[in-house]
């Protein structure tokens, strides 16, 4: 399996250079340093079969969505630091959680969204400011909405919640 | 037109990113119902419009300013409503298009408005 050539296109030093114009200094500074973590992770066969996909989600996005209206209905451009924070989640997530589905959100973040049906339905989102958002539907009248302080690891709580919503 | 009232009037969201849509179920995920930043979300009002006139509708409105038409979401305004969102006819650039507001973006609960908004509605794809 080798899905990991979008996550490294996205976090390598090669594809830096094929960044839209206008991208600061300090987002290439963030793409580098998430770079050394995502080559070690994908470079091992369990971190291509878990992340491989996503991260070429990830590629995908930053290829179409850092530039403000990305959606043609005035999106906001995702910036890279939500970029380094999603990839952070991604790493962080413990190896018994499914690999989620990517999606951009037109407030310039980066949603993970983990759906079982309509009425069962769990998002995390980053949006390169320190936070998650969260989302969840766990089943008809059974909800769920707020914000957690996010730096180097995972709240608890909602990854609680997570896990939770994964075992019903 | 009173959105509010039963039975309700039909909407449609279109659609013009593959990712917002879900084919194995034919559902649709949350970010196509997302408010941009300006806190207003286009649809249009398609209540009595026969199939081909909605669809259009997007082909002449939407579609110049997006992508191709992939499908379109259609809601009942009182799913709107129960979310203790509004909509409001907003005639331009045609005289049934409309717009949701009343979004609290400082708040999470837009996210988990729009995550039922998405369950609520029922995904048309372009045949």
């Amino acid at each position: 399996m080798m899905p990991a050539a979008g996550g490294l296109r996205l976090f390598g030093f090669g594809a830096l250079g094929a960044l839209p114009p206008g991208v600061s200094d300090e987002a290439l500074q963030v793409a580098r340093r998430v770079s050394a973590l995502a080559q070690g992770i994908l470079q091992s066969a369990t971190g291509q079969r878990r992340l491989g996909d996503p991260a070429s989600e990830l590629a995908d996005l930053m290829e179409r969505c850092t530039i403000n209206d990305w959606d043609g209905q005035g999106a906001s451009a995702i910036p890279a630091s939500a970029f380094h924070e999603a990839w952070l989640i991604l790493c962080l997530l413990p190896s018994s959680v499914p690999v989620p589905n990517v999606l951009p959100e037109p407030t310039g973040a980066i949603a993970f969204e983990w759906y079982r049906d309509r009425d069962r339905v769990f998002i995390l989102s980053v949006s390169g400011v320190k936070t998650i958002e969260y989302a969840a539907l766990f089943g008809p009248g059974d909800e769920n909405h707020g914000r957690a302080n996010f730096e180097q690891s995972l709240p608890q709580r909602l990854l609680r919640d997570l896990l939770d919503f994964l075992g019903r | 037109m009173n959105f509010s009232a039963p039975p309700g009037e039909l909407l449609t969201r279109f659609i013009t990113d593959k990712k917002q849509i879900r084919p194995s179920d034919r559902t649709i995920k949350h970010t196509a119902f997302m408010p941009p930043k300006d806190g207003r979300l286009s649809v249009y009002w398609v209540t009595g419009l026969p199939d081909a006139e909605v669809w259009r509708l997007g082909d002449a409105y939407v579609v110049p300013h997006r992508r191709p038409m992939i499908g379109r979401g259609d809601l009942n305004s009182l799913k709107v409503y129960e979310q203790n969102l509004r909509v409001e006819i907003v005639p331009v650039p045609h005289e049934r298009h409309a717009e949701i507001l009343g979004w609290n973006l400082a708040s999470t609960e837009y996210r988990l408005q729009a995550v039922k908004l998405a369950a609520a509605a029922n995904l048309r794809l372009l045949a």
